[in-house]
């Protein structure tokens, strides 16, 4: 009955979810970077976890949907074509690999997709290690750009840099966001009980 | 077989559909369709029509959530053994929301889509698009962006990017739900002229009015079945009652003002606009020039104007949702600033999903209100009344688009807001769910409310208003209480706007 | 006002493409060059309105810099801080402005070109056209929130956090569910799945424009990693 591969359907769906997605990190990002500029950049360690609670569940609900492997890859694939398109090519390289960790998470016994404790996992796994990039991109751009034209900025830059991408503060993001997307996941999943298995529009394994 | 003529176009066999939850949508349901002839589906909503014209399009065969028995065969070809790209060069599908049916911003690229798809040479796809355009008197939109067009338009473009691949079959769902009356009346001529060229044509259609001339045949819909088949002299010969008990909409334009106009109650509530103008999205742009007008508590007042004209956005702007306005708006005397206005202004949106956030029809009624002695009784009354009782514990989500209309109705209605606006409520609704919706509003407007509701339906004016306000040019050039003789000015009026 | 170049879309992308990662280590001089090549390049391509707001990013920089060095406040070290980032990237969000103007159709002929399977061009093509629609989507059942009080800065947003969740979540859910479902009955409809190879009306051809760009951006690239 259920075709392996992804299908129009399953396409569509995953597109329209990756734009809703896409949507909703940009316009919380922008609140957020304003926000970081007000806190010398202290939004920036929670924004990821709020961007993902609130995404988590309609990623979930997009894998469960779809109930295919591939679907994470795809999703992940289209989010950075759309970030080529605003001008960072990098992003793409970045997404297949995380895309491909997503759907690492779902690959065992083949079951994974439509497992409703299992996608929440792999949502969790794959929002909080997508939350690293732009910290990760920052830290290259920081790292290797040799800036400044003013002495004393260069050396700032270089002691801020410090102060937000040591190891610990990125690990803080990491679990942070990986915090928050469960926390997603978990009521994401209470939600699709109550208003989509219900009413029949989504089946799911427990 | 039973057919006299040659081997039916689309012929439907003892069909059975029910949903995986072992809900029954079609039962026993056999229609054959003869090259040529054009054939309309009508009934209630949530009886099943759309699935039909989904059998036919081989949409229904897709779908994981439903089984099917029965045969379907289209030209003597199984519909379901069909590969959907085969469907698709000969059964072209109109739906009812062109909003969502595009894939390109761009109308031409739109058009071009089937094409592509079919790997044909850029030479054959403009030749096709050119012509697909003309037929729609697209020419000039053909490099507008898709999102700037009116729904009238936009149907346009759904239409042609179909008409591309020229197949002889069309089946439409609704297609008139989005249009005001000029743009259906293109669409009936557009509906002439495919059947004079011979296409076979299958609609599902709520309103019948201007089909009543083209139709070969109405199949009366019900429960999943096929109750009744008119032909056109049938159908136009059947009295109006007779129609409305089936739950039909009237096949031609009857005035039904006489009953119960202008029932005023004690003046308990009443909104004045002064002097507000509606400013548009671009700066110094302005929608709408000074309008003055009051309503008072028991009127129900319809507001008709073109497409893009303004209503929205002066409804928007009314109850507080945008800032875009100049003038001053009172109620019961005191001007409200905008943040105070949603408390007493309730505005019911087009579109009902997005108004859906409860797990069932009844925590919908009760969203921001209390479970109490005095709103319980209400809600079981309203939904009594809207014919919503027997769906009390479904979730929105799983109802028709007539059926989650009546609950944004319904949910309005709950509120305590002395003035509801409300936005095309009936452009999914049934004869019977316009009438119980008409009822409601002549009733609750009886009790004190006032209702300023955005209508291109004839037969909701005919049934609940008692004045209407029409916006042409950016100002009101109409404004006139609705009685026995206004039918011809009504009309008028609705035929004059753009399409 | 000139009419902007016409541009082949693979040109575009491939600006795009080595814009982007030319950024990377580049000093605050050669990121200078790299913007106003591109801001040439945008503005041949018709990017107007948002090349002030860029050279504003730029202005804000160089004056909390020189404020950042001169008074030693923490407030324009850290205004520098986050400007300076943003002016590491304003060459290839101009590079990706001039891409993301290209009509979806031209793009989607582009991909066509390449030979992509075709359930990635129409993903592609939808997510492309659905992320401003969803704008509208998500700001229209804020709006109803707001109507009906539970809006998120509201009293019930406070006390009930769960219920405005739903509240947002559910309706948006259903939508995007309800459009994928009518996007693919009309994909399906209009021949979507139909195994042959796209094609595309937009005729795709390299011009002396592509060429020119090209070349100039080959000697740019040149230029820049020699320096380093």
């Amino acid at each position: 009955m259920r075709k392996k591969f992804l299908g129009i359907r399953d396409v569509v769906t995953i597109a329209i979810f990756t734009a809703a997605i896409m949507m909703i990190g940009s316009a919380l990002s922008k609140v957020f970077g304003v926000l970081s500029f007000l806190t010398a950049g202290g939004a920036i360690l929670v924004s990821g976890a709020v961007i993902s609670f609130l995404t988590a569940p309609l990623f979930l609900l997009m894998v469960l949907k779809v109930g295919k492997h591939g679907a994470i890859f795809l999703h992940s694939i289209l989010y950075g074509f759309i970030f080529l398109l605003a001008g960072l090519p990098h992003m793409v390289i970045f997404y297949a690999l995380v895309g491909l960790i997503g759907e690492a998470m779902m690959m065992p016994r083949g079951s994974g997709y439509r497992h409703v404790f299992r996608s929440g996992l792999a949502c969790s796994v794959f929002l909080s290690v997508k939350s690293l990039h732009p910290a990760a991109i920052l830290w290259i751009i920081g790292n290797y750009n040799p800036q400044g034209v003013h002495g004393y900025t260069a050396a700032q830059i270089a002691k801020m840099m410090d102060i937000y991408f040591n190891p610990i503060t990125v690990g803080l993001i990491f679990v942070l966001t990986f915090v928050g997307s469960a926390i997603g996941s978990f009521a994401g999943a209470r939600l699709l009980r109550r208003h989509f298995v219900k009413s029949g529009i989504l089946q799911i394994n427990e | 077989m039973t057919n006299k003529r040659a081997d039916p176009m689309i012929q439907l066999k003892n069909i059975y559909v029910r949903s995986r939850q072992e809900v029954p949508i079609i039962n026993n349901f056999s229609l054959s369709v003869a090259s040529g002839e054009l054939v309309v589906l009508s009934g209630p909503s949530g009886s099943g029509k759309s699935t039909i014209i989904r059998l036919i399009n081989g949409l229904a065969y897709m779908d994981e959530a439903l089984v099917i028995e029965g045969t379907a065969e289209m030209n003597g070809q199984s519909i379901e053994a069909m590969a959907s790209w085969e469907r698709s060069e000969r059964v072209g599908s109109v739906f009812q929301d062109p909003r969502s049916q595009f894939f390109t911003s761009v109308v031409g690229d739109e058009l071009a889509f089937y094409c592509e798809n079919f790997g044909m040479r850029p030479e054959t796809i403009k030749k096709r698009v050119h012509q697909a355009a003309i037929e729609q008197k697209l020419m000039t939109l053909l490099d507008h962006r898709i999102m700037t067009l009116s729904s009238g338009e936009k149907q346009k473009v759904a239409i042609a990017a179909v008409r591309v691949a020229r197949q002889t079959i069309y089946v439409l769902d609704e297609p008139s739900s989005n249009l005001n009356l000029a743009a259906t009346l293109q669409l009936a001529d557009l509906l002439g002229k495919w059947k004079a060229a011979g296409h076979t044509i299958v609609l599902a259609e709520h309103r019948l009015h201007y089909l009543s001339d083209l139709l070969d045949r109405m199949i009366y819909v019900r429960a999943g079945q096929a109750m009744r088949s008119f032909s056109k002299e049938e159908l136009v010969m059947l009295p109006a009652e007779q129609l409305a008990e089936s739950g039909l909409r009237q096949t031609r334009f009857i005035w039904r003002a006489s009953n119960n106009r202008r029932t005023m109650p004690q003046n308990i509530h009443q909104v004045s606009i002064n002097q507000l103008s509606i400013n548009g999205w671009s700066v110094g742009e302005t929608l709408l020039h000074d309008l003055t007008f009051s309503i008072r508590s028991g009127e129900v007042v319809m507001l008709t104007g073109s497409n893009g004209i303004g209503k929205t956005s002066l409804a928007r702007v009314l109850c507080g949702l945008s800032g875009k306005s100049e003038g001053t708006i009172m109620i019961d005397g005191r001007p409200v600033p905008r943040r105070k206005r949603s408390q007493q202004i309730r505005y019911v949106m087009q579109e009902a999903d997005y108004q859906l956030f409860g797990q069932s029809v009844w925590d919908e009624l009760f969203i921001g209100i209390k479970e109490d002695d005095v709103q319980v009784p209400r809600a079981q009354q309203l939904l009594r009344e809207l014919d919503l009782w027997a769906l009390r514990d479904r979730h929105p989500s799983t109802l028709s688009g007539g059926e989650k209309q009546r609950v944004t109705l319904a949910a309005a209605l709950m509120s305590a807001a002395p003035i509801i606006i409300l936005d095309e409520p009936t452009s999914g609704l049934d004869w019977h769910s316009l009438e119980k919706a008409a009822e409601c509003l002549k009733r609750e407007a009886g009790k004190g409310r006032i209702f300023l509701v955005i209508t291109h339906d004839y037969e909701l004016i005919s049934q609940a208003g008692t004045r209407l306000i029409h916006l042409r040019d950016r100002v009101i050039s109409d404004d006139f209480l609705l009685d026995e003789n206004s039918s011809a000015r009504v009309l008028a009026l609705l035929t004059q706007d753009e399409p | 006002m000139s009419k902007p170049l016409i541009l082949d879309p693979r040109t575009k992308l491939g600006v795009v493409l080595v814009i982007g990662f030319l950024i990377f280590g580049s000093t605050v001089t050669q990121l200078l060059l790299l913007f106003s090549v591109t801001a040439l390049y945008g503005f041949l391509n018709g990017v107007r309105r948002s090349l002030p707001i860029y050279v504003l990013i730029l202005l804000l920089y160089f004056l909390s810099d020189y404020f950042a060095s001169e008074t030693r406040n923490i407030l324009f070290v850290s205004l520098a801080f986050f400007s300076y980032f943003i002016v590491c990237f304003l060459p290839a969000l101009l590079a990706g402005e001039v891409l993301v103007r290209t009509p979806a159709g031209q793009l989607m002929s582009a991909l066509t070109a390449w030979h992509l399977p075709k359930t990635i061009i129409v993903a592609f093509s939808v997510s492309l056209r659905f992320v401003p629609i969803a704008g509208m989507e998500i700001r229209s059942i804020h709006e109803v929130m707001k109507q009906r009080g539970v809006a998120f800065f509201s009293r019930t947003g406070w006390l009930h956090p769960w219920r405005v969740f739903e509240c947002a979540l559910v309706p948006l859910m259903i939508r995007l569910l309800k459009i994928s479902d009518e996007l693919t009955a009309s994909a399906i409809t209009r021949g979507a799945e139909a195994p042959i190879r796209r094609t595309s009306v937009h005729e795709i051809k390299f011009h002396f424009c592509d060429y020119a760009v090209i070349l100039l951006l080959l000697i740019l690239t040149f230029v820049l990693l020699v320096r380093r």
